[in-house]
């Protein structure tokens, strides 16, 4: 325990020992700030809106955070430090993860302003507003249990930094051609279909079936029901499983690495 | 205190470390000693448990490192080839931090650091950025990483390289102060810098342990070998081949010819001085000594001591 709070803490204050830190907090507070002053001129408040607006930019904010996590560690040699430590790869991992994590919610925090001044005006806070939020801060955990574990696989802040925003690309870009792959398995099983032994129904279904399949997966589309007030134990525990099948990998492939032959 | 029993560590077809087996008493400084690229670091990283061995054992104080780490590891201070150290942080702070990394405990942690401060003297420095330290003062601040939690065994990859003299010989005594109550593995490839800590001495080259010795043995093999270096006005070729025929004279070779002046390498048999008879023998054909002294040995001449003359670039079984 004490080694995981020690990781973290050296993990979260060095973000704020050179510029990206104030830099991340800075440029979150700003585009959010905006959106909701835009709004606010309007007299109009839409929390939730603007965390999914918020939320479009994971792309790049979140790989910004996990970049430098293991990758600047193996460049500078100072991993060795923390493997030769008693401290367990378990630990190391999780101490990586929750500074990162922490930045994050410290910058998710700067949203809570706008909650209170929307409440002040006497805006709409209701659960709508809470469920989004915890859905904004569920995938941004998501997302950066993923980005640390790219960081681990390279030396180069940079590739790790690009593979990441190409990663949550395709995760955006997903969402938005899962129903086009979707009619295509349907178009595809009908011109298959020579003979007509499959009802036209039973097609339609496997398209929306395999839609359903790719949205299920993805993490960038698995919240969506929480922004309409729809609250399920399932997609919370689907993002749980994501953060810790991707720290599992972190610790597997360092555990994996030591044992390495070539 | 360390048994290391048959370690092996194959990277492909190379074998970086070739069945290498050792003990280390408890208190004792030991010398690993060999040419770069031998496997010193290799060997010193799966003694720490940074990367395993293909097969083989590590023990440190009765601890497997791979079955055991946490307990084996705590054991260890060790200080890598390049110092590990976090260029944003103070000297201070990142002393704070490898100490909660090693888990030592708050109250002895403040008397601690005072200590580990004045033992490598770097108090004075203890504000400032690491990464505005000079590199004495780095490699040093590397040393007192490895001292937190005040571990017995001391693992030192080449401590010296790259500091001047004078750091040299600074950071030679705080390790010969440190000797007194830890035990210390310390590798090197330049034999005097070993001859002057170490109780003992183990020799790899490509990954094999060539030999293992006493460091008074060691010392007494250096003082036999005693090569002449020669400056001679005279035909090199001519001035060799007289040379040649003086006993007690293995091998004679110009190393270098700069108008009608030759250095030559004079390699002389076990104790024998032959001074006095390159002198006459060189003054009968008046070709003139300009120069005259007795090199140290290399490592290269002890890897021939103590291998029995065999080339120390192909010592391969």
């Amino acid at each position: 325990m004490k080694q995981i709070r020690a990781i973290l803490k050296r993990e979260f204050t060095s973000y704020f020992k050179s510029p990206i830190g104030w830099i991340l907090v800075a440029i979150f507070f700003f585009v959010s700030s905006l959106f909701f002053s835009l709004n606010f001129i309007s007299s109009y408040s839409d929390i939730a809106s603007e965390l999914t607006f918020v939320q479009s930019l994971f792309f790049v904010l979140i790989p910004i955070i996990t970049m430098k996590s293991f990758a600047e560690e193996r460049k500078s040699g100072t991993e060795v430090l923390l493997f030769t430590s008693p401290a367990s790869t378990l630990e190391i991992v999780l101490g990586k993860y929750l500074g990162a994590f922490c930045l994050f919610l410290l910058m998710s925090s700067t949203i809570l302003l706008h909650v209170i001044f929307t409440a002040a005006f006497g805006g709409v806070i209701n659960a709508v507003t809470w469920g989004t939020y915890l859905a904004f801060i569920l995938s941004g955990a998501a997302y950066i249990a993923i980005g640390i574990y790219i960081s681990s696989l390279t030396e180069n802040q940079i590739i790790a930094a690009i593979v990441s925003v190409l990663i949550f690309i395709g995760f955006t870009l997903l969402s938005s051609i899962a129903s086009l792959i979707g009619s295509l398995v349907t178009n595809l099983l009908q011109y298959l279909d020579v003979l007509k032994l499959i009802s036209s129904t039973a097609d339609t279904a496997a398209g929306t079936a395999v839609t359903n399949a790719i949205n299920w997966i993805n993490p960038a589309t698995r919240l969506s029901d929480f922004n309409k007030g729809i609250f399920g134990v399932t997609p919370i525990i689907f993002l749980l499983s994501y953060i810790v099948l991707f720290l599992f990998l972190t610790v597997q492939y360092h555990d994996k690495r030591r044992w390495a032959q070539r | 205190m360390i048994e290391i029993q048959n370690l092996v560590k194959r990277y492909g077809e190379i074998e970086a470390v070739n069945d290498i087996s050792f003990q280390v008493r408890n208190g004792e400084i030991l010398g690993f000693l060999g040419p770069n690229g031998a496997g010193k670091s290799t060997t010193m990283n799966i003694l720490t448990g940074y990367i395993s061995a293909t097969s083989g054992h590590v023990l440190i104080d009765q601890y497997d490192i791979l079955e055991q780490p946490q307990l084996a590891k705590k054991q260890i201070g060790y200080l890598p080839e390049n110092p590990p150290l976090y260029f944003d942080m103070t000297v201070r702070e990142y002393l704070n931090f490898i100490a909660d990394l090693k888990n030592v405990d708050k109250k002895i942690w403040r008397s601690q650091l005072t200590e580990i401060l004045r033992l490598v003297r770097i108090t004075d420095v203890a504000h400032r950025l690491i990464k505005n330290l000079s590199k004495g003062y780095k490699q040093r601040v590397g040393i007192a990483q490895a001292l937190v939690g005040n571990p017995d065994v001391l693992i030192l990859d080449e401590p010296t390289v790259g500091l001047d003299p004078k750091q040299i010989i600074d950071i030679r005594n705080t390790i010969k102060e440190l000797g007194k109550n830890h035990t210390i593995i310390l590798s090197s490839h330049i034999l005097p810098e070993v001859s002057a800590i170490c109780d003992r001495v183990i020799i790899i080259n490509h990954g094999h342990l060539v030999a293992e010795e006493d460091i008074d043995r060691l010392n007494s093999r250096v003082e036999d070998v005693k090569n002449l270096q020669l400056l001679v006005e005279g035909p090199a070729r001519a001035v060799v081949q007289k040379l040649r025929l003086i006993p007690n004279v293995i091998d004679a070779a110009v190393t270098r010819e700069s108008g009608s002046i030759a250095t030559i390498r004079l390699e002389c048999a076990q104790g024998k001085d032959i001074r006095r008879q390159a002198f006459y023998e060189m003054a009968r054909n008046s070709w003139p000594i300009l120069e005259m002294k007795s090199l140290d040995p290399t490592l290269e001449d002890i890897f021939l001591q103590v291998t029995g003359n065999v080339d120390y670039r192909s010592v391969k079984q």
